[in-house]
C-alpha cells in the first residue's frame, strides 16, 4: 500500500440522496478526492446544478424505490463511464411519529427508501462488481438502527436502519471472496435537511448534546473520513463492518 | 515540519509486526514516535527496551515523549495469545500473564494518554476478534481482549470531554508471528493444516497483512476520524460479520 492511502482518483463512485445533506456533502468531497460521482436523487434540478459545479460528474433523476429508475441510473453510470467502483446508499428518508400515531403504510414507505432500495441496488450494482472482482458498497446506517431512541420516535426508520445493519453483514459474507466489500456508516446526528427540526431546536441540540459522549452533535464534514476509508483500498481487509461516527453516542 | 512541531505518538509492541508497521505510518506522516518494545528497534525516534506491563516502562515512555514535543496519541498494540490450552487445562499464572500483557498494559497506556495528551489527542488499543467472540483454547486471550473493548468504550466517554478520543480496532487473522503460533497451538504436527482451515474459515479467503491493520490504527489517531469516539472497528476480511 504505497502512496495516498485513500486515493480515489478516477474512480466512478454512485451516490443516491445526492440532492442534499450528507449526500451532497460525500458527492463535493469525493469529486475533491479526483472521484468519477454520479448523483441520484428526485430533485433533478439540484443535482444537476451540483454536476455543474463538479470536474466529472453526470446528475440522473432517480426514485430510488423505482426499479425502472435503479436499472436507469445504472445504464447511465455505465454508459458514461463504463463501470461502478463504489456504490455509496445514502438516499433516506424519516417520519417520526410516536407508533399510536404512524400508520403501517407510512412504515412501509419508510422501509422501501431506506432498506428495500439499499438492497435492490446493492443487488444491481454489487452483482456487476462481483463479476468484475472488485468493488465497494458503503451503506448509510444510523445510530437509530443500533440503539432505541424514544426522545424521537420513529420505529420505522430505527427498523429500516437496523435492517440496513445485519442487511450489510449478508451480503458481505456473500460477496467476501468475489472482491465486493461492504459496510456501513452509522452516523450520529449531524445537521442536514433531515434534522433540521432537531438541531432548529434548542432542546433538540440540547438533546443531542447531552446524550452524546463528546457533547456535540457531527459537524460538516466529519462522516468523510469514514466514507473515505471504506471506499477506497484503505480498508482493503474491511468488509461488514458497521463503522459509528457518533461521537460516542453507541459506546455508552 | 520543526523537530517541535511533529505530533507525537507512544506506540507499544513496536519492533515488530503489527506495531512495526503502524510506526512506518506515523514517521512517514511526520510524526515523532517513542517505541516501546523488549526488543529494540531503529524505527522510532526514540525507543524504550522494557516490559509494558510495568508502570516505570510507560514513566519513561513518558518522559521521553515529553522531551519530543506534546503527547498526541498512545496506540496500545502489545499483546500476546498465551500458550494455547483449553481453560479446563490452563493454570491460573498463565491466566494472569496474558491478562497482564493484553489488559493491564492497555490500561496503563490510556490511562497516561487521559492524564497527559493534549485535546484533539486519541487513543487506540489493539482488540481483536477475540474480543467479539470465543476463541476455543484462547480462553484468556479472549477473556483479555473483550476487557480491552470494555476499557476503551469506557475510556472513550471519560475521554469526551477532555477531547481525547478512544477508539479500538479488532484485527482479524493477521500474518504475523501470532498466527502462526496459533496455528501450531491448533495443530502441532502440521501447522500449514491449521493455517489452510483458518484461511479458508474466513469469508474473504485469506489473512490480513500488517499494512492493512495498521491504516485502520492511524486512522482512528489522526484528525480524519475526529467525531469516531468509542468504536470497534474490525478489520477481519468479515469474520465477525458472518
Ligand atoms: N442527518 C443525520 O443526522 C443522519 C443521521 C444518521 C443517518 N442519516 C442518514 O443519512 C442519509 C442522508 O440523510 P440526510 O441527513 O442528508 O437527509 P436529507 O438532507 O433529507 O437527504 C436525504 C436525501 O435522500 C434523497 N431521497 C429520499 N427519498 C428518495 C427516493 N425515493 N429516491 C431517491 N432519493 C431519495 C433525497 O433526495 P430527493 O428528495 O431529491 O430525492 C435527499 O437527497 C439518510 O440515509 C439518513 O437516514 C442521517
Ligand atoms: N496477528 C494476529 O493475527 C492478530 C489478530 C488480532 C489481534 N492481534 C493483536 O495485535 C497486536 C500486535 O500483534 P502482532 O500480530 O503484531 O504480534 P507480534 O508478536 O508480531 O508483535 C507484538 C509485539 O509486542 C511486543 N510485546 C509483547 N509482549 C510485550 C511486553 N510485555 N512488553 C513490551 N512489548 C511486548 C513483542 O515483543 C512484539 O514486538 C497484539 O495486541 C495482538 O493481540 C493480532
Amino acid at each position: 500500500m504505497e502512496g495516498n492511502l485513500f486515493d480515489l482518483e478516477g474512480r466512478v463512485v454512485v451516490v443516491t440522496g445526492a440532492s442534499s445533506g450528507l449526500g451532497a456533502q460525500f458527492a463535493r468531497r469525493l469529486a475533491g478526492e479526483g472521484a468519477r460521482v454520479v448523483l441520484a436523487a428526485r430533485r433533478r434540478d439540484r443535482i444537476e446544478a451540483l454536476a455543474e459545479e463538479l470536474p466529472d460528474a453526470l446528475a440522473v433523476e432517480c426514485d430510488v424505490t423505482s426499479e425502472d429508475d435503479c436499472a436507469r441510473l445504472t445504464q447511465a453510470a455505465l454508459d458514461r463511464y463504463g463501470a461502478i467502483d463504489v456504490l455509496v446508499n445514502n438516499a433516506g428518508v424519516s417520519k417520526p411519529a410516536r407508533v399510536e400515531d404512524e400508520t403501517v403504510a407510512d412504515f412501509r414507505q419508510v422501509v422501501e427508501v431506506n432498506l428495500v432500495a439499499t438492497y435492490s441496488l446493492s443487488r444491481r450494482i454489487g452483482t456487476l462488481m462481483a463479476e468484475r472482482g472488485q468493488g465497494s458498497i458503503v451503506n448509510i446506517a444510523s445510530v437509530v438502527g443500533m440503539v432505541g431512541l424514544g426522545r424521537m420516535p420513529q420505529a420505522s426508520y430505527a427498523a429500516s436502519k437496523a435492517g440496513v445493519v445485519n442487511l450489510t453483514r449478508e451480503l458481505a459474507a456473500q460477496w467476501a471472496r468475489s472482491g465486493v466489500r461492504v459496510n456501513a456508516i452509522a452516523p450520529g446526528f449531524f445537521p442536514s435537511e433531515m434534522t433540521e427540526g432537531l438541531f432548529g431546536d434548542p432542546k433538540g441540540e440540547a438533546w443531542v448534546a447531552k446524550l452524546t459522549p463528546m457533547g456535540r452533535g457531527g459537524r460538516d464534514g466529519e462522516l468523510d473520513g469514514a466514507l473515505l476509508y471504506l471506499a477506497s483500498d484503505a480498508s482493503s481487509y474491511v468488509t461488514g463492518v458497521v463503522l459509528p461516527v457518533d461521537g460516542g453516542w453507541t459506546a455508552v | 515540519m520543526t523537530e517541535t512541531a511533529r505530533p507525537v505518538a507512544i506506540v507499544s509492541g513496536a519492533a515488530r509486526g503489527i506495531g512495526a508497521s503502524v510506526v512506518e505510518r506515523l514517521v512517514a506522516a511526520g510524526w515523532s514516535v517513542v517505541g516501546i518494545d523488549l526488543d529494540t528497534a531503529e524505527s522510532a525516534a526514540a525507543w524504550v527496551e522494557g516490559d509494558v506491563t510495568r508502570e516505570d516502562t510507560w514513566q519513561r515512555a513518558r518522559d521521553l515523549a515529553a522531551d519530543l514535543g506534546a503527547l498526541r496519541v498512545v496506540v496500545n498494540n502489545a499483546g500476546a495469545q498465551g500458550a494455547g490450552a483449553r481453560i479446563a487445562d490452563t493454570e491460573v499464572e498463565d491466566f494472569g500473564r496474558v491478562m497482564d500483557v493484553n489488559v493491564r498494559s492497555a490500561f496503563l497506556g490510556t490511562r497516561l494518554a487521559l492524564r497527559h495528551a493534549e485535546p484533539g489527542g486519541a487513543v487506540v488499543n489493539v482488540a481483536s476478534n477475540a474480543g467479539l467472540r470465543g476463541i476455543p483454547r484462547f480462553g484468556p486471550y479472549a477473556a483479555a481482549k473483550h476487557a480491552v473493548i470494555g476499557l476503551t468504550r469506557t475510556a472513550a466517554l471519560e475521554g469526551a470531554r477532555q477531547q481525547v478520543r478512544v477508539n479500538a480496532v479488532a484485527p482479524g487473522p493477521t500474518d504475523t508471528r501470532i498466527m502462526q503460533a496459533v496455528a501450531r497451538a491448533f495443530d502441532a504436527d502440521s501447522p500449514e493444516t491449521a493455517m489452510s482451515r483458518m484461511t479458508r474459515a474466513n469469508p474473504m479467503g485469506r489473512f490480513a497483512q500488517v499494512d492493512e491493520v495498521s491504516a485502520a490504527i492511524t486512522w482512528l489517531a489522526g484528525p480524519d476520524s475526529a467525531y469516531v469516539n468509542g468504536c470497534v472497528l474490525s478489520v477481519d476480511g468479515g469474520l465477525t460479520a458472518a
